[in-house]
Parts: C-alpha cells; structure tokens; sequence
C-alpha cells in the first residue's frame, strides 16, 4: 500500500513542491536561526538568490560540528515553549545531538515513517514489536508513532531481554519486527536455538530494519534465520534529520524511496563539496523542508550513497538511494588501503561455516598496521582435523586479499562467543591512537 | 569401531571445564581424552559413554561439536606391544592422522585409540593382522 500521493508524483510536480518549500525554509531559517544567517552572509546568499532547485548548491553545509558548536538548542528555530518533543541522538562521545519537534514536526515525521512502515509491507493488521531501544534515540518512538498511525497494535517491548521479547512474539502473534539488523540476527539465533522453527511456529513476517546498514549477505542471513519468505527492509533516517521516516525500501528491494517532498537529497564530492552527477557515487547531502523547530539544510550525513531516479516497479516515483555503501566516517585507512567495515562483513558472510557475527581489530605492531579480524565458527565438519581448520583460515584470508588487497589475522572462536548488540552494533576496535 | 566427540574449545583458563561441567550435569562418563598446545584454540577430542547425548548438551551449550569414528584395540600389559601395533599399520600402509590412549579403570584393560583416513579399511587391515578392534570402552 502506498501511503501518500506524493510518493507518486511526477518529477514536475515533486520538483514544483520543492522549490516553493525550499524558498521558504531558506528565508525561514535566514530569519530564525542565526548560526545559518552568519553562514550565508558570509558567502553572500541571500533567500532571494534561490531562484531554482539548482540554486541549492549556493548554499552553505550544516555539518555534525554546527550542532557540537551551538548545544544544545542553538540551532533552533523555535523558542522551548513550542516543542512538544525533544530527542538526542546516541553520540559515543562528548555531547550527544539535541533534537527537536513542534507539534506540526510531530504531525509531518508521523506521516513519513508511515510511509515507509507501508513501503516494508506494514498494514493495520499486523503486530509490531518495537525491539529498538526507547528513551532519547529517535529510532523507537518513531517506528512507534508511524505504525500506530496506520492503525498496527504496537508493542513497545524496547531492546534487550531476548527472552522476554521471543514469549511475546509466541504469546501476542507479533507479525513485524522492528530491530538493528543485528539484533533481528541474534534474535532469530536464539528462537532457533530454543527449538522454535520461525516460519512454523511463529508469526512474524515482516522487518523493518534501521539504525545501522544491512548488507545483502546480511539480508540473507536474516533469511537463513527467519525463513525465505520473511520480508525484510531496512529504512533510514538520522536524528538531525526528524530521524526514521528520510526514505525506506519497498518490496523491490532496488535502493530506499526518500520522502522527495520533505528532503532534498544531493550526493557530494566528501573531499571538495562538489555536487555529482546522478549515478555517482558519492557522500549523502540532505536539506530538509518544512521543518519548524530545526531547519536544516544540506545537512552532510557522512554517510555513502547514490541517486537513482527511474521510477520503481512498485509505483513510487520518488527518488531511490541506494543502500548506504558505508559512512565516509567508519573508513579505516589500513597500511594506506580505505577499507569499510562493509567490505569485511560482505566477505565473512559468504563463508557458510561462519556466523554473521565479527569483530574487527586494528592496531599497529612495529610501525605497521595489523588487523584482526574475530569470526565465530559454526560449521562441526571442521573439527575433524587441524589441517581443516586452517585450511579454513587460509581461505579467509585469501578472500578478504582478494576484497581489501589487505592482509589480516584471523582469530576463531566458538559460537555464541562475541557480544551481541541489542542497538547499533560496534564491531570495529582501532587501538592505533592516531586513528590513521 | 568407536564414536568419538570433539569439541571446539578456546585456549583460556577454565575453558575446558566448562565442557567436562556439561558432561558431567548430564551424567556423561568420559573414557578417554586428548588435546594438544595450538595457539588459539585446540579440538578436545574424548571418547565417551553416551556420544549422541554429550553432542546434544555441548551444542546446547554453544560449543560446536563433531561425531566422528576412531579404532580402538586393546592394550596387552606387555613389552612391545605398541611397536607390535604400528608394525602392523606399517605393513598394511595405513597412516595415523593421530593417535592416544584410554586409562585402565576397574580391572578393564586401557586401550590405543586412533584416527586415521577410513577406519573401516584400517579396522580390516587390523583384522586381518589378528588384532581385536573393541566397540565400546566400558
């Protein structure tokens, strides 16, 4: 089901909308957010010099930094008294990302999550179970609003205490599940360790996946786990943007539909800012419009993507980014190689005698850097020799040379043995100090 | 010819205990066992009373857990008698992958397990060198 006419729009009439939402935000923001006022005077924009979509490329960047600079409510357009909502964003370090929504903001993010709740195949009929973790991270409270609003029974059963969630599902007849990739992975391991058989015993049929990239091993994992016909979607957003609700998958699976009439994407050059071509690849840029209590415009994710702007076969002619190749801040330059935790991960997943689960490690040993990479080992048939499981190793890695052109250790532990993540999983440990 | 269990097993402190704990909470007798200084982890190898039931538990533990089949013959308390064994595998051109031994207990005499590429074929080239292959420890 396609929840907004929108999403069908042709690219005259999405374009139509942009530019008379865009001329707004801009003279909006130019008047209520000085920390962008100074940074258009700067170069000399003014609102009245956007004339066109392609004026956009006039404008500055808002980076991570400006939130960093202006905590926790300078960028803010609207005074406290008009929030109905406020959010932070989960930041590892230093001060988390303050966020907030009038309740106009409420009513738009709202809608757009649940839009891409329909995209993944949700209805009113199903049972979502909520199994992000609620509190200030945007993911949950979203997901929750957006499912309710299409008329789901939700269930707010947070993240953690596995158990717990696998007697819900058994006992409410949870049809979708919203999750971390990895934590649906390590759900589904520990449904199918307690003898249950998802796909006989249980109702679940739909995930909508977020918070962290899926990779399409990682999709088949979840198959693997979940059954063939479960479908399985991720969605994207970020705090600073409303969080979920920016764009989703559809059952095509070509790449996520973004909400065109509500975000601006471009795809940039991250080293000179340059806007590319669609079909390059390159770093997501995303302008929000219609946002009151924090305009942003091009907002620079980190995050790698592409455009592509051919309808989809499922009738939505929004624009459709590709699924994130990975965040221009989790490359690691390793012994002068760019290598992204993704590439890893696609290369541990296609060797069936390992789990999904990894960790990578990086530190430098006589001036050099040395990667290890922990997998944990499934497959029994190993153990009938030790040439058997170095044989293994070996093949590792062969493919990981032949994925990064980079050499690493392989360590192999038992099943089970990794941390499993219940939000965003940290596989990646870069003990080099410098971080290069 | 004999079921033997191998275990994946970590090289940490207390690793291994944690497999003889869930052997011995199921009531699973070990009769003979093996592992060897590797750097990272080692392949517990041990024969015991109830394979299938020690397979089942271990992996509900989450260790990953192999059945295989090993050839065990008896030991005579007597001298030469190992040099008499490997004479005879030598002849039959048999090569052992890895070989141990099961301790005596109760008046029962220990045994020389080994491993080799088709037990079936090296329990008949025994067989015919007039050695009895045991199908059970106990």
């Amino acid at each position: 089901m396609i929840w907004a006419p929108e999403e069908t729009y042709s690219r005259e009439e999405i374009q139509a909308i942009q530019l008379r939402k865009l001329k707004q935000t801009v003279a909006y923001i130019y008047e209520k957010v000085p920390a962008y006022r100074q940074k258009m005077d700067a170069v000399g924009i003014k609102p009245a010099d956007i004339q066109t979509l392609k004026d956009l490329e006039k404008l500055p960047f808002t980076n991570k930094s400006d939130f960093r600079d202006n905590y926790p409510m300078g960028l803010f357009a609207r005074p406290r008294k008009e929030l109905v909502r406020v959010h932070a964003s989960s930041g590892t370090t230093g001060k988390p990302t303050v966020v907030g929504y009038t309740r106009n903001d409420m009513h738009v993010w709202t809608n757009n999550v649940s839009r891409i709740a329909c995209m993944g195949g949700a209805s009113k009929e199903d049972v979502a179970q909520i199994a992000f973790g609620y509190g200030m991270f945007t993911g949950a409270l979203g997901l929750h609003a957006g499912l309710e609003n299409i008329g789901a029974s939700v269930m707010p059963t947070s993240s953690g205490n596995t158990k717990k969630q696998i007697m819900y599902m058994q006992d409410l007849g949870t049809t979708l599940l919203v999750a971390t990739p990895s934590y649906a992975l390590h759900l589904g391991e520990v449904v199918r360790s307690m003898g249950i058989d998802p796909e006989e015993d249980l109702k679940v049929r739909i995930g909508l996946f977020g918070g962290e990239g899926m990779t399409e091993p990682m999709r088949d994992e979840m198959h693997r786990v979940w059954g063939n016909s479960f479908l399985c979607t991720q969605n994207y957003g970020m705090s600073e943007l409303c969080g979920p609700g920016v764009a989703g998958e559809c059952p095509e699976l070509q790449g996520m539909h973004i909400n065109e009439d509500w975000f601006i994407p471009e795809i940039i050059n991250p080293e000179t800012g340059e806007v590319l071509p669609p079909g390059s690849k390159g770093e997501l840029v995303i302008t929000c419009l219609g946002k009151e209590a924090l305009p942003l415009i091009r907002y620079r994710t980190k995050d790698l993507s592409m455009l592509m702007y051919e309808p989809c076969a499922c009738g939505r002619t929004t624009v459709r980014m590709e699924n994130l190749f990975g965040r221009s801040d989790d490359m690691m330059v390793i012994r002068g190689v760019n290598v992204f935790p993704t590439q890893i991960e696609e290369v541990i997943l296609q060797i069936p005698e390992l789990g999904p689960h990894y960790e990578i490690k990086v530190e430098r040993k006589n001036r050099l850097d040395v990667m290890t990479i922990t997998v944990e080992l499934i497959d029994d048939r190993l153990l009938d020799s030790y040439s058997k499981l170095s044989e293994l190793e070996k093949r590792i890695r062969k493919s990981l040379k032949a994925a990064l052109g980079l050499d690493a250790t392989i360590q192999l532990v038992a099943p089970m043995s990794l941390q499993r993540f219940e939000g965003k999983a940290k596989r990646v440990t870069d003990l080099r100090g410098d971080g290069l | 010819m004999l079921k033997q269990v191998a275990v994946f097993v970590e090289n940490q402190p207390g690793s291994l205990r944690k497999v003889t704990t869930a052997l011995h909470e199921h009531s699973v007798s070990i009769y003979a066992f093996n592992s060897y200084d590797t750097p990272e982890f080692c392949i517990l190898r041990m024969v015991v009373d109830n394979p299938v039931k020690a397979k089942e538990e271990l992996t509900k533990k989450g260790f990953v857990t192999r059945i295989c089949d090993v050839i065990a013959i008896r030991l005579e308390d007597e001298m030469g008698v190992m040099d008499k064994i490997l004479g005879s595998l030598m002849d039959s051109n048999v090569n052992i992958n890895y070989i141990y031994s099961s301790f005596g207990y109760s008046n029962q005499m220990s045994a020389v397990i080994l491993h080799t590429d088709d037990a079936a074929e090296t329990e008949e080239a025994l067989k015919k060198e007039g050695y009895d292959c045991i199908n059970s420890l106990f």
